[in-house]
């Protein structure tokens, strides 16, 4: 129950070179699973950013929709223009999400990335260890 | 797409449900014929199958001219498997259909040949509804039926006999019987021929009687055929042995002349059938003795026989002909079916359909639009299958109108995909390419899965285009015929398709496949997302599968997510698949499986088993899964039983993950990796993966512990090689200053260029520093250095690294073989069980050098120094210290003791010292002179024992004389020397014992007073008693007196006299041995071996005071020594070689040392004369004294010798008189007789005695005029002398008188008589002083005023004067 009223089972940001800096999961999920769930959507990211890119001038959507759902999750995406990328999984269950929302949680989600970033300490590329981006993640995902 | 209401729509699913999808299907399928190849029989090996079907496979395509005379291609699908149920779906999409079936068995005997036929006959039932024609391909038999043997084969081979009857055969036709001839009975075949109206009825004549079957069991097949018209032949089919015969000889003509096919004598297949009646003559003059094998009587296959595979050359000629054979009942079909107009139009159903029509009216009107729908359908199926694409489109078109109308999805459905793939056909020609090659990959699950070995096209790969033909492109096809689809609308039609499949459950197979033929369009469409979407739909669709059949379906995702370039999807299904192989639910875990599939996951993880590779791009990927994954690798092989898999694994794990493993994992990890290493080691070389090829590369284990710094040790002092060569100075030129070369010197000395060289044969040391990044102590053995280049003995070496985050160091070492160049490229190593080459340039924190290079040089000697003490063999204080440094022989001896120190040097090299130089320096502001007095050696003798073989020892006495400053430092003659003064004059002591006498004292004031000082001298001068000041002194003069001249006092040491004990002195001095030999010798190089000597000089006797006395004998004087025994022993002194004395420890004493008076001639100062010259004439009288005097002593409970020399010994002015020779010789005469040494004369009263005066001149010069005085005195004995004998006595002749200047040697004789005139004891002195002063003479007339030098006769003349 405590469950269902998270927002997302997973939140997740990948760095450039496609490895993990951060993956924050739901308690009582199975954590490997959401990791595979993550990485392969990795597989759509790039897919949808390369035939994205090659229409240059306009600015590009960062947020990137639906990546593919099984038959439990829902896995979102989003990328920067740093090529950071952001990956919530959200229950297939939970209808009451709507796209909207989503894209919100991407963009707060965002803004604590740049909070990161601006930390002179923090080293781009590196795993984010940030009590604050922590705090950040659990307000996110508790919907406040 | 998906749509719920499949479950509703759909019966359970009966057996009419195909029983699993082909992965691996493509639109192109729609257009291929599908033949079965079956292994049939137990005796053929697979591997001769495989090698048959892969050439059969080839055959894929063959032209076809039709009636019209246009080429047609024929395509064609060849399988292995195929069930039934997918054949009973041959109505739906008539591609489905198996229209051919070839067998290939082996024989050995007629039991064998009995079963091949039977399975052969039993396919043919099983497909019977759809078969058209079939072959069986029978090995091991020779062409005339007998058994082949194999021994024969190297006669077939050689070919003797079998040219000879291809000789034959060619002589009898022209046209060479290329192809069926030999199987069918050529009577057969004539009467086929005669009764078909088709050239190509003579390939239907053999199925003839199977179309029957078809005829009688298949009520939906009209009876089209044209090989009915051969039924009333089926009687005659029968195959009777001769006939077999025949044929056979036949079959073995065809097999020669395969090589004429070859040779392009290719004549049209279907002419042979013409010539068959030739090649029936030549057989039977090739009738066999042998018992040949007769097929069983119900076999109605052509079969072709070969002895063995290589022999079927004319295989791909008969698969020509046989997918003719196909095409052509094919093509007839669809002319019929094209042709025809049926009053009531059969319901074509798919399986599982038929039991929902039952009990429908099947006359409606709606039913009847449905019939004629699907006929249409079909017929479009066929035409494509017959290469008529845009017909075949045409017909599509129709159908879907129709069964749209109907409502009939399924068909309609069928109608979509089959339009998209005549579309494809028409659009991607090359879209097929991808599809023949797949067919042959297997993982050996069923008999056609998707190839994951990935050879199909890759999406990077080469096919980057549309494989649409160049110049073509899709807008002029669509032109040409009329309903093309577009590329979007085939997609979009697939889509349709695949939504109205997706209402059967029943259909879930050909919507599967449906979609799979969808994203290969997509593919090449390069529409990845949309591809994905179909696949991710494929996920979806619910089929009853086995676990075999599911795990090829992960498999076929995987290799088609693959092909979208979603490599980690791919993985992702890939590794499903793996851990279905091995679910737990599965009866029979296929470990080897899982773990080859798993192999294929590691792409997309972005894991390569390289380490090297691996770390290069170490920050991609996603940790968490790679440490699964790798895990999951380890766990599988450990299933398998590749224990040295496992340990390579997990080795991996272990380093590579390393940076993402916390503490307590790395603890975990590395237990595990320990205990695999102990059961299976993992070494440097790769391992290969069995059965499947795949290489593991090594794992080294370079970041546990991670190495820090490499430091090569040069080598110490005394192993260091110099060249013996004289160093050329390189002349640089000017200095100027340059940037850039100096960068680029530094540059070089980066690269690990060492500026010192390593001996051959030498122990040779490389310092590593390492951390340990584990939170446990690890132990590391058989460590040892990796080189190149000159051949080096690498040690091995254990450690253990505790577990702490500073860097710990270790040493390795190793033995050059051989001089060279030698390059230290790495280290190896072996931790828990895995063996690891850490190369230098490979490890991240030391890899900017990735080698050091060092020079070795030829092997030299190398020698150790020992040294016994041989002059005293029980002394213990002497100490010999080998290290590196060079030897130390440190010795402890008292002041003035010689020992000799026997320096072996021992050669514990291998190599002989052939040359061998000494070279003694001294240290610490040592002079060289000293250090001649000090160390004195002989290397004549040492050289002599040249050469010093290996082990052996060469010796070289070294003398050691401690030199030790016997004088009392800064103690020169001064004011407080007592006494000794005071006598001080040219009188001998003797004289003094009669007491004092004014003439002794007048003339040691004066001799005192040339010091110079003026105080002294007029105080001296104006008392003439000297008493003033040395009062004491005088008192210690009279108390001397008693012991006269070799008495000796000793005196109880005073704290005025003794002077403080002086810090024990070292004499150092570094010897220094430099020495060849063997191959090092040739190449000029030596080595320096160093022995530093330290001689602790502790003092024994000290020259406290020194004085001068006059002695008895002219020539000699006597040196009073105050000598102090400051050693903590007795010492026996002997100050001359007859005298010695016992001196207690701490005592002094004084001794008087006779001593031969200085020449003057030594001197080479004027007699002392110039006060300047004062200190020369000082240290030269100091030097003669030394040279004489010699002190030698035994000290201690060992009588240690010991001697001392006053070098150094000054000695004040005013004894210089007492030290020089006279520079005048007496010769004095009394009465003829020659007086010398104090002889007592006689006379008596009255009595004249002459007195004879003689000077001679020995001073080495010319003498000025000298005054010469004889003086008459009476020594009462008391210390009071008269000189006023007046009345006692008188003289003849002059007593003063002045002598002529004498020259070198030149003699004076003066004469006189003496007279007295009492008795009693007279003395005469006879004085001689400079003639110039003698006219100054004072008051007094007989002395001799100040700066003047006086010589006297000495001992004075005494006589002894009695009365008769």
């Amino acid at each position: 129950e405590d469950i269902a009223v998270e927002m997302a089972v997973c939140v997740s940001v990948i760095g450039k070179e496609n490895s993990p800096l951060y993956v924050w999961v739901g308690s009582g999920r199975e954590e490997l699973h959401l990791h595979y769930l993550a990485h392969t959507g990795l597989d759509v990211i790039h897919e949808k950013v390369a035939t994205v890119a090659k229409t240059p001038g306009d600015t590009r959507e960062l947020y990137l929709g639906l990546l593919y759902a099984s038959e439990e999750y829902k896995v979102f995406g989003y990328t920067t223009n740093t090529r950071i990328k952001f990956v919530i999984i959200t229950d297939a269950a939970n209808t009451s999400l709507r796209d909207n929302e989503i894209r919100m949680m991407f963009r707060r989600l965002h803004n604590m990335y740049t909070n990161v970033v601006c930390n002179p300490f923090y080293i781009p590329g590196e795993e984010i260890t940030s009590k604050e981006f922590d705090k950040g993640v659990s307000a996110l995902v508790a919907g406040n | 797409m998906r749509s719920s209401v499949s479950v509703i729509l759909s019966n359970p699913p009966p057996d009419t449900t195909m029983s699993y999808p082909d992965y691996c299907t493509n639109p192109h399928h729609h257009q291929t014929l599908l033949v079965l190849v079956k292994q049939v029989g137990t005796q053929l090996k697979s591997r001769s199958f495989h090698k048959l079907y892969e050439r059969i496979s080839r055959v894929g395509h063959i032209k076809v001219s039709d009636s019209g005379g246009s080429q047609r291609p024929v395509w064609v699908t060849y399988r292995r498997d195929y069930p039934v149920e997918n054949n009973d779906w041959g109505d739906f999409q008539t591609h489905r259909r198996v229209l051919g079936i070839i067998t290939i068995g082996q024989v050995g005997s007629q039991n064998d040949l009995n079963d091949i036929c039977k399975q052969h006959e039993s396919l043919k039932v099983k497909y019977s509804s759809t078969l058209y024609d079939s072959r069986c391909i029978i090995l091991g038999l020779n062409p005339d039926g007998t058994v082949y043997e194999p021994d024969s084969r190297s006669n077939s081979r050689s070919g003797t006999p079998e040219p000879n009857s291809h000789i034959e055969n060619h002589s009898h036709s022209s046209h060479p019987p290329l192809s069926v001839n030999g199987h069918i009975h050529p009577t057969h075949v004539k009467k086929l021929s005669a009764g078909s109206t088709d050239r190509d009825s003579g390939v239907y004549e053999t199925v003839g009687g199977e179309d029957k079957t078809v005829a009688d069991t298949d009520s939906n097949h009209p009876p089209d055929s044209p090989s009915l018209s051969s039924n009333d032949v089926n009687a005659e089919l029968k195959l009777d042995p001769s006939h077999v015969n025949g044929s056979d000889s036949g079959s073995e003509s065809t097999s020669e002349l395969g090589s004429n096919f070859e040779e392009g004598k290719l004549d049209s297949p279907r002419d042979s059938a013409h010539d068959t009646s030739q090649s029936s003559i030549s057989t039977s003059t090739s009738q066999s003795s042998k018992a040949s094998l007769q097929p069983p009587s119900n076999f109605k296959t052509r079969a072709l026989f070969y002895p063995t595979g290589d022999h079927a050359v004319n295989i791909e000629s008969q698969l020509q002909d046989f997918i003719s054979s196909l095409f052509w009942v094919l093509e007839s079909k669809r002319l019929d079916k094209s042709q025809e107009k049926l009053e009531r139009p059969p319901l074509l159903c798919a399986p599982f359909e038929r039991k929902d029509f039952i009990g429908l009216d099947l006359d409606s009107r709606t039913n009847k639009k449905r019939c004629v729908g699907r006929l249409k359908k079909q017929l479009a199926d066929l035409s494509l299958q017959a290469s008529l694409p845009a017909e075949a489109i045409a017909h599509y078109s129709q159908a879907a109108d129709t069964l749209r109308s109907c409502n009939d999805w399924l068909w309609l459905a069928a109608c979509f995909e089959g339009l998209c793939a005549a579309s494809v056909v028409m659009l991607y020609p090359n879209l097929r390419r991808n599809t023949g090659l797949q067919r042959f990959s297997s993982l050996g699950v069923g008999g056609h899965q998707a190839g994951v070995n990935g050879l199909g096209p890759r999406r990077n790969g080469s096919i980057t285009t549309n494989s649409l033909p160049t110049g073509l492109d899709p807008a002029t096809i669509k032109q040409s015929t009329k309903y093309c689809l577009t590329p979007d609308d085939i997609v979009e039609k697939y889509r349709e398709a695949i939504v109205h499949y997706s209402k059967y459950r029943n259909a879930g197979v050909v919507e599967t496949e449906a979609s799979i033929k969808a994203v290969h369009v997509l593919i090449e469409q390069k529409k990845y997302l949309m591809a994905a979407e179909f696949l991710s739909n494929v996920v979806f669709i619910n089929l009853q599968l086995s676990d075999e059949e599911k795990i090829a379906r992960f498999n076929a995702l995987a290799e088609l997510y693959h092909q979208i370039g979603f490599h980690r999807k791919a993985s992702f299904f890939r590794r499903v698949a793996a851990m279905r192989c091995v679910a737990p639910q599965n009866q029979q875990p296929d470990w080897g499986q899982c773990y080859h599939l798993l192999l294929q996951t590691l792409e997309g993880y972005r894991i390569s088993l390289d380490p090297l590779e691996f770390r290069q791009d170490g920050s991609q990927g996603w940790p968490s899964l790679q440490v699964q994954i790798l895990q999951e690798l380890v766990g599988t092989s450990r299933r398998m039983g590749q224990n040295a898999l496992c340990t390579r694994h997990q080795a991996f794990l272990v380093s590579a993950m390393l940076p993402h493993l916390n503490a307590a994992e790395r603890q975990e990890m590395a237990t595990m990796l320990e205990s695999l290493g102990a059961r299976s080691a993992s070494g440097p070389a790769p391992l290969v993966v069995q059965d499947s090829g795949i290489i593991i590369p090594p794992v080294n284990i370079i970041n546990i512990p991670t190495c820090k710094s490499v430091r090569l040790v040069p080598p110490t002092v005394d192993r260091k090689a110099k060249s013996s060569l004289p160093v050329i100075e390189e002349d640089n030129g000017p200095f100027i200053f340059s940037p850039f070369t100096s960068l680029s010197s530094n540059h070089n000395r980066a690269q690990g260029k060492m500026d010192f060289e390593w001996v051959e044969g030498d122990v040779c040391e490389v310092n590593l520093e390492f951390i340990n990044p584990m939170p446990f102590e690890i132990r590391i053995t058989n460590l040892m250095l990796m080189t190149e280049g000159a051949a080096f003995e690498s040690w091995t070496s254990s450690l253990v690294l505790t577990a702490s985050p500073s860097a710990q160091s270790c040493t390795l070492r190793g033995r050059p073989q051989a001089p060279g160049e030698l390059r230290l490229v790495g280290y190896s190593s072996q931790l828990m069980g895995v063996t690891s080459n850490c190369r230098f340039k490979f490890i991240p924190s030391i890899n900017k050098i990735p080698q050091y290079t060092i020079n070795i040089i030829p092997a030299l000697p190398f020698i150790q120094i020992l040294s016994t003490d041989s002059s005293s063999g029980a002394n213990d204080n002497s100490s010999v210290k080998s290290s590196p440094e060079g030897s130390v022989v440190s010795l402890s001896m008292s002041g003035g003791e010689t020992r000799e120190v026997s320096v072996v040097i021992h050669n514990v090299s291998s190599q002989p010292v052939d040359t061998i130089s000494l070279n003694l320096e001294p240290s610490r502001g040592m002079d060289r002179e000293a250090l001649r007095q000090v160390f004195q050696y002989s290397s004549d003798n040492l050289m002599s024992q040249l050469p010093i073989p290996p082990g052996g020892k060469a010796s070289l006495t070294l003398y050691v004389y401690a030199l030790g400053d016997f004088l009392c430092p800064g103690r020169i003659m001064d004011d407080q020397l007592e006494s000794s003064s005071m006598v001080s004059g040219s009188e001998p002591p003797s004289l003094l014992s009669g007491g004092p006498s004014s003439i002794n004292s007048r003339q040691s004031v004066a001799n005192s007073s040339i010091r110079g000082r003026k105080t002294h001298r007029t105080e001296s001068s104006a008392s003439l008693m000297s008493s003033s000041s040395r009062g004491s002194a005088r008192s210690g003069s009279s108390s001397s007196t008693c012991a006269g001249n070799s008495s000796i006092r000793t005196r109880t040491a005073t704290p005025l006299t003794t002077p403080a004990p002086t810090a024990p002195r070292t004499l150092e001095a570094n010897l220094k041995i430099t020495y060849s030999g063997g191959a090092g010798l040739l190449d000029h190089q030596c080595r320096t071996a160093q022995v530093s000597l330290a001689v602790d000089v502790s003092a024994s006797v000290l020259v406290t005071r020194w004085d001068v006395l006059p002695a008895e004998t002219p020539h000699q004087c006597y040196i009073v020594l105050d000598l102090l025994n400051t050693a903590p022993h007795e010492m026996d002194l002997h100050y001359t070689p007859t005298k010695h004395i016992l001196i207690e420890a701490g005592e002094s004493c004084r001794v008087p040392v006779p001593t031969d008076r200085c020449p003057l001639n030594k001197l080479n100062v004027e007699g002392g004369v110039e006060e300047s010259s004062c200190s020369d004439m000082s240290s030269a009288l100091g030097a003669h004294v030394a040279s004489l005097v010699e002190l030698r002593w035994t000290l201690g409970p060992e009588d240690t010798p010991g001697r001392a020399s006053l070098t150094g010994i000054t000695f004040p002015p005013h004894t210089h008189d007492l030290i020089t020779m006279a520079p005048i010789h007496w010769d004095v005469k009394l009465n003829e007789t020659d007086m010398v040494g104090g002889l007592e004369n006689s006379g008596i009263v009255g009595e004249l005695m002459y007195l004879s005066v003689g000077i001679v001149n020995c001073s080495g010069r010319m003498l000025p005029p000298l005054s010469l005085r004889l003086t008459a005195f009476q020594d009462h004995q008391n210390g009071h002398l008269n000189y006023r004998l007046d009345a006692k006595m008188t003289t003849t002749g002059a007593t003063k008188l002045t002598l002529p200047q004498l020259n070198e040697g030149e003699e004076v004789r003066h004469e006189c008589g003496l007279l007295f005139f009492t008795a009693g004891m007279y003395k005469i002195e006879i004085t001689c002083s400079p003639a110039a002063t003698a006219a100054q003479t004072s008051l007094y007339e007989n002395i001799i005023p100040a700066h003047q030098h006086a010589w006297k006769f000495s001992p004075p003349l005494e006589i002894a004067i009695t009365d008769i």
